[in-house]
């Protein structure tokens, strides 16, 4: 230490950050390795909890999704109906949300017509459920789904490390 | 280059300022963590059937005798595998509940004996869940007393939250009804896991039972596909660290899996081989149908379909 103190005592105005250059030059490279190239293309809704799941398809594309959390089941984040409401209906449609589909549905067929894509092709929508949701609310999501030409339902999960 | 060289003169190293370059790196690397996403999220898909509005009202299409037919039936307490219109042996399982309270106390309640277990190995990151005696039964209670309400009101404060549901397997050898089944404590099974949380199968593909039976040097595999490993005394390829291996409840999706995979290889000719149903009752919850459906995955049938159960 001694021998260090009077090395680069006295003169005070270098400080050698090489070292810690080359440190943040790895955590840089590092990072911008592990980034992912695509970016968050979905972002998890709050007070939500999803399942986790060994599933290793990752999201492609988002076009629309569909969240149905403890209180209220929200349709590309607008809230159209109470979960509660869901629970307590016989039916396995759900109007409201019907109805908010098949608008976004007649959007995207214009959108698609006026790009010349295919029209009738089946839309897809990302579902997202909190993991205690019960299979009574997803069956009717699900259904309201398809029934509102939404034919490629797809639940978002925690992707659990593989092995 | 040519006029650096010049004004560097000989024998003088040049005196980079690296301060501005330092201060770009701290503005982005803060930057760049925060966008990292340390949860990778994914989708599962499941596959709808085909039949137009038209149709709707009109009876489904009739059902194959040849074909395989294969479904699974998710209860509350029971996995059950339908083929041929027949069903094996039912999968009774228990339902185990982990919560994480607010005070940030982890622990496992089992609601059918009440009891309460911790994990003493959480601080190292271990699994060594043992039932916790300052629990005097009871219904579902946090560490420090708060009792966990079942349901809650609209817009009230949750006490806990639930972090999984397992479901623990119960054994049937020799039990002729199920209340015999569930009779009996030391019938719920254990099992070894590794440090990704699969189970270890022998070359029978037979559960262990206990981490004694595992020993260095030995060779184990899991319920996937060419998945041998050797068990040493740390990780290496194909081999598994010794003390990364715990033992747990054995999970009822395990055996499950184990089915499934038996009967995908066995019927793997047959024109809806890939083909499953889940059905379920309205109550049980969205992380089970998950669970399952990873572990049709998993065993080979990629056309998941999903059905309601009764009613």
């Amino acid at each position: 230490m001694p021998r260090k103190a009077r090395k680069y005592g006295g003169g005070g105005d270098d400080l050698n950050i090489t070292s810690l250059m080359d440190a943040m030059t790895i955590i840089l490279v590092f990072l911008l390795k592990n980034l992912d190239a695509e970016g968050n293309l979905l972002t998890q809704a709050d007070n939500l909890r999803l399942p986790s799941s060994s599933s290793q398809k990752t999201i492609q594309e988002v076009l629309l999704t569909v969240v149905v959390d403890n209180n209220h089941v929200l349709v590309d984040n607008t809230p159209v109906i109470e979960t509660d409401l869901v629970v307590q209906q016989d039916s396995l449609f759900i109007a409201p949300m019907v109805e908010a589909l098949q608008a976004k549905r007649e959007e995207e067929k214009m959108a698609a017509l006026a790009s010349g894509g295919d029209a009738d092709s089946k839309g897809s929508v990302i579902v997202q459920l909190d993991k205690m949701t019960s299979y009574d609310v997803m069956y009717k999501t699900m259904a309201s789904c398809g029934f509102s030409g939404y034919g490629n339902v797809r639940f978002a999960v925690l992707q659990r490390n593989a092995e | 280059m040519a006029a650096k060289r010049k004004k560097g003169g000989i024998g003088e190293a040049p005196n980079l300022d690296l301060l501005p370059v330092m201060a770009l790196m701290t503005v982005l690397i803060p930057i760049l963590l925060s966008m990292a996403s340390f949860q990778k999220l994914a989708v599962v898909e499941i596959n709808m059937p085909e039949r137009s509005m038209m149709d709707a009202g009109s009876p489904p299409p009739e059902v194959d005798d040849q074909a395989l037919n294969l479904s699974v039936a998710v209860g509350k307490d029971y996995l059950e595998i339908w083929a041929r219109g027949g069903s094996l042996p039912k999968i009774f399982a228990d339902e185990i509940i982990e919560y994480r309270c607010q005070t940030g106390d982890n622990f496992r309640y089992h609601p059918r004996y009440q009891m309460r277990y911790i994990n003493q190995e959480a601080s190292t990151g271990g699994h060594k869940w043992v039932q916790d005696k300052s629990f005097s039964g009871g219904p579902a209670a946090c560490l420090d007393g708060t009792p966990i309400p079942e349901t809650y009101a609209k817009g009230e404060k949750r006490v806990a939250q639930i972090e999984a549901i397992l479901m623990v397997a119960r054994s049937t050898e020799g039990a002729n009804s199920e209340e015999e089944v569930f009779g009996d404590y030391n019938r719920l099974l254990r099992s070894v896991y590794n440090s990704s949380d699969s189970a270890y199968v022998d070359g029978n593909l037979e559960f262990f039972t206990s981490l004694s039976q595992i020993k260095v040097g030995m060779n184990v595999q899991t319920l996937r596909e060419n998945s041998v490993r050797k068990i040493g005394s740390a990780t290496a390829a194909n081999t598994d660290d010794i003390h990364s291996v715990y033992e747990d409840w054995r999970s009822a999706y395990d055996m499950l899996a184990k089915e499934l995979s038996g009967i995908h290889n066995r019927f793997v000719e047959m024109p809806d081989a890939e083909n499953i149903i889940v059905f379920a009752g309205d109550e049980i919850p969205f992380d089970k149908i998950i669970q399952v459906m990873d572990a049709a995955r998993e065993s080979g049938f990629a056309n998941i379909q999903l059905a309601k159960l009764g009613g």
